[in-house]
């Protein structure tokens, strides 16, 4: 190609000698690369790089180096004209992000399948969870599903949340055994991979509540990923899908012995208390001044201060708590005026100082609760669960253990990061109580801006501590702490599962096989294996950090803190409900902050809340899933809605029409008004108008008039799109009906 | 009367040249200034303004190293380059017999050559411009090994310059070294060094007192003008009475720990020793301070403690009218070296002529001190030792497996007393003993603090010595801990109150060949420096007949 290119040079000047107006010297550092047929080649790369930077750059690179050079140059340049800020960068990280999100879906769908797996691996246990689930998702979703054999109807009536209430009678067994006909040798011939696909969404509809958690639109997400994945990974699947379907057989059998199992669920008792770590997001650690950014390079935010060398003394970032305080507050805690740090003392690698600075008798806020309500589609309800302390600590470095095992490294990013612990009542009595319990504590510091609450992260860790008694007994059982659950779903599946093998456990007289410790929820195999167990108490020695002096609160600081509290989450939602919204919408709105002020905005700006909450609900909720961004990173704003919404009530657009706005409004911004008047798209009331243009729809179309006389009414029909057409969507519908109906009736 | 033992006249290279005639008088005489801070900003006027006072009568009162290295600069009449030579000339020459510095500056001499330039440019100089200072080692210094005596840092560089440190290079000074030390500050000998053991300049065969023992000989052998200590439990006190020096342990907090190796953080404070008065003071001035780095340094204001001295010319006959001072009745009775309590005697005998007001005072807490400090030390030292786990930096023993791993790594790099106290922490610290130990000992250094507050509310000074006896041999105690931790009697009560305290050397008792000298430690209310210093001023120039120059630099 390069000689091709040098002897097109030999007969005319390169493309950019032609462009720079010089002679092209046959030695010319250009013509080999930008032959005089591609004159655009060089044009962006000289307006991007400039032509004496390129010549330099070419100079200096060995001749068989150039070509990539001009290439990735004439590559850049184009990106970069294309998209002025971020150029290549941008395509770059898109595909990344869409890489990373194909990655997400993939390992999502590889745990949704082992579930299954290992649900019809005839694992007793199993069943039991089958029978925690709230009774409502037992119903027509699935059949409906199996009935239609539609994917995408199938999903639409499992994603909309059940109306109808809790019966508890209708048997799981018939809606199986539907099931299982239709997928082994039923009725349908289903070939393997479709079967295991309709078998996914069957058990997500009826026995994976976790899916349900987040309210519908996390349901959603799930699923629509869990959809794309598998038709990704089709032939993977297949594979899998011939032992799946033979023994979901098996499954079943478990499934009729749910009664019994039930029974013995009924009969214990379930405390479970958790221990959250919020990592706050201060613009830098704790103790030091180094910042803290998540996905950093290994020891690159460390200063001698995080680690841990000789002579370096803790100073206490005043922003911790000021958090620790306002997170104190927002859970109704009371605040100690005076407390202390304290050194926890233990020896390992990722903790530079060898003990962690951390308050132990005396914490920052104790004695609080919480305000949550659970999802509409679990049935709803209101909880208080009490909050025993809150305090600050430090966080601990990383350990890189190598694929081998023989050594490990370690990473003091993270040491010194300052968390706050939440430590609660026992008072939850359920994996969902739990979730959504950490859920709340989630949207509580999203709230108040002192976390990102990202739990895959690592922003927010739940550990949890479940023990099981049969109900009557005075003593608690056994304590078993579960840690490594990076999502609310994997806190909902863990707690059940380690619910059902301790009720198993004590069902089978070995309840002195439930032991202290800790145990790790396992993601693949859906199940919780032990950690290490605790032999008698860990000593952490425990005394007065002598280092930092004590925290002493002003009565004036607190009431300042306690003044720029924003609205939390649960006196959002019940200002919501007050706005006559159903708590279907009051969750979902409440749920995310960003959503609630754009809401808000809306609402304030005179937007009818119900039409708004529709709107952001609605199109643009699924706007932002498409796109994948934020509310706030939208070009619509609030005032924007909230005149869309006033323009279609006053009759200005129609409906339709508002709907096409939103979508130019939410991708290019602008407003409703230019937008209007931009597309000359107010809609058409004017009487006078309307009826000229039925008049000359009808005068075109004669013979339909005339069957409409003769009596056939649906002809009617003809004439509405016919309107529309002409007054390009612009008709007032109901302007439109009564004209038409006067004139059809009218006979003249 | 205690064995008075006439010392050997101080003498300086320096001061036997040929001299200008207004230079002999500022060094025949003692460095006359009204007040040191017109000192430090001396120029040739002051120097001159000076000249017509007459020599004082043989022998004088310890002159200011610091003053006399910044009259040579900004007199011209000596270079940085020949000060600094003439120090390292005696180091190389003493240290072979007293082997206080575990590293000695390469950059000295270039460093005083600059400083000469800058002198040249007449650019303006810090007012420790040229002064030659030695360095605890467990205070980090950026550009030499900081190892704090222990063989688990051996060779470690800290990123970073102690706040200390880092205030008197910006004042001027120039490190010559780190001095030897206990291992972590732990000892009263520093025959606990890791590396070696220190002699006392005034007898070799002896210790120089521990654990700034290094910083207190080389001051006294005047291998270097003045040095930064450390004292947990007495460890600038001791050793600056073991050598003759004045020691200077500063208020809690005065001083900013930041760069200094924690021992026990609730009494950890630099300190420091000069061969008089006028240097600690100045050093003072330099170091103290709030530091955002250590949130335990106060935000009190720094007066200026070298211009509230007087010199002896400014005052009459009773410069001390009116001063109360209170001598501890627990201090001078059984256990107490004769020698040390006479000498004691005879310094507050000389303070009643200068006309304090002397009582005896009973601290009925005092010896409840002792074993409240090493419980206390040793709980903080368990937990601040923590971190030398050969991990990230420092000495670590390649093993299989994480538990030995640490084992070894501390195994073989602690040294025994190290691994006493850190044994006697964890116990302190742990389930079950917490109460009784440790939380036992805070409220015994409640009352200890409670019983300084009032005694020092009756009394403007406290005095006591500051160690039960003179210098011992060195080996006498290494197999006793009991008896070496019972030499702490003295001031560890200070470090439990928070308090500040001053030694000057105030007399001798026998042994050696020049006998051995005494400190009288003097204590105040926090934040009382000042008036530490005035009186210990008072107290250095008015001292008759006692030199504290040990017989080596003779």
């Amino acid at each position: 190609m390069v000689s091709a290119a040098a002897a097109a040079a030999a007969a005319s000047p390169c493309a950019a000698c032609k462009f720079l107006r010089r002679k092209c010297q046959p030695e010319c550092v250009f013509a080999p690369y930008f032959p005089p047929d591609q004159p655009q080649k060089f044009v962006h790369v000289h307006r991007v790089f400039g032509a004496s930077n390129v010549t330099k750059l070419l100079n200096e690179l060995h001749p068989y180096q150039r070509e990539d050079a001009v290439n990735s140059l004439a590559y850049e340049a184009d990106m970069r004209l294309r998209d002025p800020v971020y150029g290549c960068v941008g395509v770059i990280s898109l595909l990344q992000r869409q890489l990373r999100q194909l990655r997400v879906d993939l390992s999502a769908a590889i745990s949704e399948l082992s579930k299954y797996q290992s649900a019809a691996t005839g694992h007793g246990l199993i069943d039991v969870n089958y029978l925690t689930m709230p009774r409502h998702y037992e119903e027509d979703p699935a059949a409906k599903l199996a009935a239609d054999g539609s994917y995408d109807t199938g999903l639409a009536s499992v994603m909309k949340p059940s109306t109808a209430s809790g019966d508890d009678s209708p048997a799981i067994k018939p809606l199986w055994d539907a099931c299982l006909k239709l997928f082994v040798g039923g009725g349908l011939n289903i070939s393997g991979d479709q079967g295991v696909m309709m078998a996914l969404i069957y058990h997500g509809g009826i026995r994976t509540n976790h899916i349900f958690l987040n309210q519908s639109a996390l349901f959603i997400r799930t699923s629509s990923a869990l959809f794309r994945t598998l038709q990704a990974s089709k032939t993977r699947i297949n594979a899998q899908a011939e032992s799946t379907t033979s023994t979901l057989k098996e499954a079943s059998v478990h499934a009729t012995t749910k009664t019994s199992v039930e029974q013995k669920i009924l009969g214990y008792e379930t405390i479970i208390g958790i221990e959250t770590h919020v990592q706050l997001s201060t613009l830098t650690k704790a103790f030091c001044s180094c910042p803290y950014l998540y996905g950093s390079q290994p020891n690159t935010t460390v200063c001698p201060v995080c680690m841990g060398h000789p002579g370096t003394l803790p100073v206490l970032n005043s922003k911790v708590i000021e958090f620790a305080m306002k997170l104190g507050l927002a859970l109704n805690c009371r605040l100690s005026m005076t407390s202390k740090f304290d050194r926890k003392q233990y020896f390992y690698p990722d903790l530079p100082k060898g003990y962690q600075i951390s308050q132990f008798d005396i914490p920052i806020a104790i004695k609080g609760f919480i305000d949550l309500d659970l999802p509409v589609e679990f049935g709803g309800g209101h909880r208080r669960f009490g909050i025993t302390r809150v305090h600050m600590e430090e966080d601990a470095g990383k350990l890189i253990h190598s694929e081998t095992g023989s050594y490990s490294q370690v990473d003091l990013n993270r040491a010194g990061v300052p968390l706050l612990e939440i430590v609660s009542e026992p008072d939850m009595r359920s994996g969902l109580e739990a979730a959504e319990y950490a859920a709340e504590i989630q949207r509580l510091v999203r709230y108040l801006g002192i976390s990102n609450g990202n739990m895959q992260e690592g922003s927010l860790r739940c550990d949890v501590n479940i023990s099981v008694r049969p109900v009557g007994q005075s003593n608690f059982g056994t304590k078993v702490e579960i840690k490594n659950m990076n999502s609310f779903s994997a806190m909902n599946r863990a707690i059940d599962y380690e619910i059902s093998r301790q009720v198993h456990l004590h069902s089978q007289g070995q309840s002195d096989q439930i032991v202290q410790e800790t145990r790790l929820w396992e993601e693949g195999a859906q199940k919780t294996f032990t950690m290490r167990k605790k032999e008698g108490l860990a000593d952490y020695r425990y005394f007065p950090e002598p280092d930092l002096p004590e925290v002493i609160l002003t009565k004036d600081y607190v009431d300042k803190i306690q003044q720029v509290l924003p609205e939390l989450p649960e006196a959002k939602r019940r200002r919501y409900e007050k706005l006559g919204l159903n708590m279907q919408d009051v969750l979902f709105l409440a749920n995310d902050n960003h959503v609630a002020e754009f809401f808000d905005a809306s609402v304030e700006n005179g937007a009818d809340a119900k039409l708004a909450a529709n709107w952001i609900m609605g199109d643009i909720a699924a706007f932002l899933k498409n796109e994948r961004l934020s509310i706030n990173e939208i070009k619509l704003t609030p005032v924007e809605l909230s005149e869309l919404i006033a323009s279609i009530k006053n009759g200005t657009i129609s409906g339709k029409i508002g709907k096409e706005i939103l979508f130019e409004l939410l991708s290019k911004g602008g407003t409703v008004k230019s937008l209007i008047e931009e597309k000359d798209l107010v809609q058409a009331i004017d009487p006078a108008a309307i009826e000229a243009l039925v008049d000359k729809v009808l005068a075109a179309n004669p013979k339909q008039l005339q069957q409409y006389r003769g009596g056939k009414p649906s002809c009617k029909d003809f004439c509405w799109p016919g309107v529309m057409k002409e007054s390009k969507g612009k008709a007032n519908p109901l302007v439109l009906n009564k004209i038409l109906a006067d004139k059809l009736n009218g006979g003249n | 009367m205690p064995c008075l033992i006439q010392s050997p006249r101080f003498l300086l290279s320096h001061c036997l040249s040929p001299l200008p005639p207004n230079a002999r008088a500022v060094f025949c005489g003692r460095l006359s200034h009204r007040s040191a801070a017109a000192a430090l900003s001396s120029d040739a006027q002051t120097i001159a303004s000076n000249q017509s006072s007459s020599c004082a009568p043989l022998p004088p009162p310890p002159s200011s190293e610091i003053l006399s290295v910044r009259e040579s600069l900004l007199s011209r009449r000596r270079t940085a380059a020949e000060i600094a030579e003439e120090y390292l000339d005696r180091l190389r020459r003493t240290e072979p017999q007293i082997r206080s510095f575990l590293h000695v500056s390469e950059t000295v001499m270039r460093e005083a050559e600059e400083l000469d330039r800058l002198v040249e440019s007449g650019a303006e100089l810090g007012p420790l411009a040229g002064v030659l200072i030695g360095v605890k080692d467990n205070i980090c210094t950026v550009d030499m090994p900081s190892t704090g005596g222990s063989r688990i840092l051996e060779g470690y560089r800290p990123a970073f310059d102690a706040t200390a440190v880092r205030k008197l290079k910006e004042a001027g000074a120039i490190v010559i070294g780190k001095t030897n030390l206990d291992e972590f500050g732990m000892g009263s000998t520093t025959e606990g060094s890791g590396f070696q053991v220190t002699a006392n300049p005034w007898d070799v065969s002896r210790v120089p007192g521990g654990s700034s023992g290094g910083s207190a000989a080389a001051v006294s052998a005047r291998q270097c003008a003045v040095s930064l200590g450390s004292d947990t439990g007495g460890s600038v006190r001791q050793p600056a009475s073991f050598c003759g020096v004045v020691g200077l342990k500063p208020t809690y907090g005065r001083i900013s720990r930041f760069g200094l190796m924690s021992y026990a953080s609730s009494l950890d404070v630099i300190g420091c020793f000069g061969s008089s008065i006028i240097d600690a003071a100045i050093i003072l001035n330099a170091v103290a301070g709030h530091d955002r780095f250590d949130a335990t340094s106060s935000m009190n204001e720094v007066p200026d403690y070298a211009s509230c001295l007087i010199s002896i010319d400014q005052f009459d006959s009773k410069p001390l009218k009116g001063l109360r001072i209170g001598m501890i009745t627990e201090t001078m009775g059984d256990g107490v070296d004769m020698g040390v309590v006479s000498s004691i005697k005879a310094a507050a005998l000389h303070l009643e002529e200068l006309g304090a007001v002397l009582t005896e005072v009973s601290l009925p807490s005092f010896s409840l001190g002792l074993p409240a400090y090493y419980i206390l030390a040793s709980s903080e030292a368990s937990s601040n030792l923590s971190r030398y786990d050969g991990v990230r930096y420092g000495n670590q023993v390649a093993a299989d497996e994480l538990i030995s791993l640490y084992g070894d790594s501390r195994a073989i790099g602690f040294g025994p007393e190290v691994k006493m106290r850190i044994l006697m922490g964890t116990y302190a610290l742990s389930a079950g003993y917490y109460e009784a130990y440790y939380k036992r000992a805070q409220q015994v250094r409640t009352l200890v603090r409670k019983s300084f507050k009032d005694a020092l509310e009756t009394n403007d000074i406290l005095i006591s010595p500051a160690a039960p006896s003179p210098a011992f041999r060195i080996g006498e105690k290494v197999n006793d801990p009991l008896a070496m931790y019972a030499g702490d009697i003295m001031t560890v009560n200070v470090n439990l109150a928070g308090v500040p305290a001053l030694v000057v050397p105030c007399g001798f008792v026998e042994g050696g060949i020049a006998g051995l000298p005494v400190g009288l430690q003097m204590i105040g209310t926090s934040f009382s420096e000042e008036k530490l210093l005035r009186v210990g001023h008072i107290f250095e120039q008015t001292l008759q007949n006692h030199r504290f120059v040990p017989p080596l630099l003779a």
